[in-house]
């Protein structure tokens, strides 16, 4: 008897206001945290309509929003067919909105329709988002290594920022939201 | 190392970009950073022939800790065949580009571009129905050539139509020159519209390409569009580039023979065999 073989997709959701780790980041920027929005700050004028830079406030993404975003993008861009090959793995196993890293399990042999499904969904609520894959691997361990470490890597970056910004309150949450998201990664089922 | 040989930048009025056109770009080149991109090519789109005394309105950004090889990139779309569009590199306008594309609109003028136009990559317009059929016996003479055609997934991100168009000509691309000479692009006009490499990868083995070959579209084959507009560009006759000496660093100095005098009074006093052959070797690129 063959065991059924999944696949573990690990992914980063960008956003227009997404602060963009090494990269230079513009003054006005803040950080992505829902309530860290420096007051007074100049609203986006871009031509394009919303860029999603106005929307702290909006609730953080729930993990139902996600599944249904990538079944609806499944859907349209695989019709019932690929709908329904891809059913029955598909599941959501973890999501952090501090950092918007996620996991999901696949199946694998269908692996790169959910991804290409992942690919071509362009808002979440919304709003207009990047969904990108960073690791994809057969056992769910490895995933959870590698997003620690990205997490880690990521609040480190946001920290610094907000040690720059001589914003204690929020390095402070910064490092609570680190140990958070690193036991409830570790307390994952394998 | 990934490229994105297309992020448009054609000003939207006048004849140099605005502000808010180039915070636009900054956006994408940063995002393009982040998502793991490593050079990019800004394109300026013109249709129909080149206006005289052109100047070239990219301006590279200045990127301080992001490692990103930035290009210049001429999209012409050309639609008569009777017209001489003057594509060689004597042309000033053209020549102050570092890649050169051209959009072939009818199926003479792609015959024409396949076969003899002086350029790098042939960028059909995917994300609708292609004017014409794509033939074995005209794409392989762009292949022959080491010409490369150009797929953009910006348009099939933005809507479904467009995405059924790209896949359906993608795949009758991908047929005829069974997946050589293919680089895939963004052509993002905004940076929500970009993707990380190894999505592109990924919709790529959707559209029937091998998974190394999709890699390949997107590192390797951009490559060697650089490669051969540089050889277009800068080389006489694609054997040889001359560089003025003053280019040369400190470190390579030694190319110029002679060195110090302190130093070829030494190798004249010796004259042992290997400093002989050192010294015929320094005096070689004199000739």
């Amino acid at each position: 008897m063959v065991r059924f073989k999944n696949r573990y997709l690990l992914f980063e959701i960008v956003y227009a206001d997404t602060p963009l780790g090494w990269t230079s980041i513009p003054a006005s920027t803040s950080l992505a945290l829902p309530n860290a929005t420096q007051p007074g700050e100049a609203a986006d004028q871009s031509p394009f309509g919303d860029t999603g830079r106005n929307n702290y406030r909006l609730p953080p993404l729930a993990n139902k929003d996600l599944l249904f975003a990538l079944k609806d993008s499944i859907a349209e861009n695989f019709g019932d067919y690929g709908a329904g090959l891809t059913q029955r793995p598909l599941t959501l196993k973890y999501f952090s909105p501090h950092t918007n890293v996620g996991i999901f399990r696949i199946s694998r042999e269908e692996m790169h329709i959910v991804w290409g499904a992942l690919t071509f969904i362009n808002q979440l609520k919304g709003r207009p988002c990047i969904i990108k894959v960073i690791h994809t691997s057969g056992t769910i361990k490895k995933c959870q290594l590698t997003t620690i470490k990205y997490d880690r890597d990521r609040i480190m970056f946001l920290r610094n920022q907000a040690q720059l910004l001589k914003d204690s309150q929020a390095y402070t949450q910064l490092g609570l939201a680190y140990k958070e998201s690193a036991d409830e990664v570790n307390s994952l089922e394998i | 190392m990934f490229y994105d040989l297309n992020i448009p930048v054609t000003p939207s009025s006048g004849s140099t970009p605005s502000a808010l056109d180039q915070l636009e770009t900054r956006k994408r080149v940063e995002l393009l950073a982040h998502l793991g991109y490593q050079a990019v090519a800004y394109n300026n789109e013109i249709t129909g022939k080149m206006p005289q005394n052109h100047v070239n309105p990219i301006t590279k950004l200045a990127l301080p800790g992001i490692n990103l090889k930035q290009y210049s990139r001429l999209t012409l779309v050309v639609d008569d065949i009777s017209q001489n569009y003057g594509l060689n590199t004597n042309n000033p306008s053209i020549a102050s580009y570092d890649i050169l594309a051209v959009n072939p609109t009818n199926e003479k003028l792609f015959q024409a571009a396949c076969g003899t136009f002086e350029v790098d990559i042939i960028s059909l317009d995917m994300s609708a129905r292609l004017p014409f059929y794509l033939k074995h016996s005209t794409v392989g003479l762009a292949v022959e050539r080491g010409i490369y055609f150009e797929l953009c997934y910006g348009a099939a991100i933005r809507d479904a139509t467009a995405r059924r168009n790209l896949i359906s000509n993608a795949q009758s691309l991908i047929r005829v020159t069974r997946g050589k000479n293919i680089i895939i692009s963004s052509q993002a006009m905004r940076a929500m519209e970009l993707r990380g490499p190894y999505d592109i990868v990924n919709f790529g083995t959707l559209l029937g390409l091998n998974q190394a070959v999709a890699k390949d579209c997107l590192s390797s084959h951009c490559r060697a569009v650089a490669m051969h507009a540089e050889t277009r560009r800068n080389t006489n006759r694609a054997v040889m580039s001359v560089a003025p000496v003053a280019s040369l660093a400190e470190t390579e100095q030694w190319k110029l023979g002679g060195g110090t005098p302190g130093g070829k009074r030494k190798n004249d006093n010796k004259g042992t065999a290997s400093n002989k052959k050192a010294k015929e070797l320094q005096s070689e690129p004199v000739k």
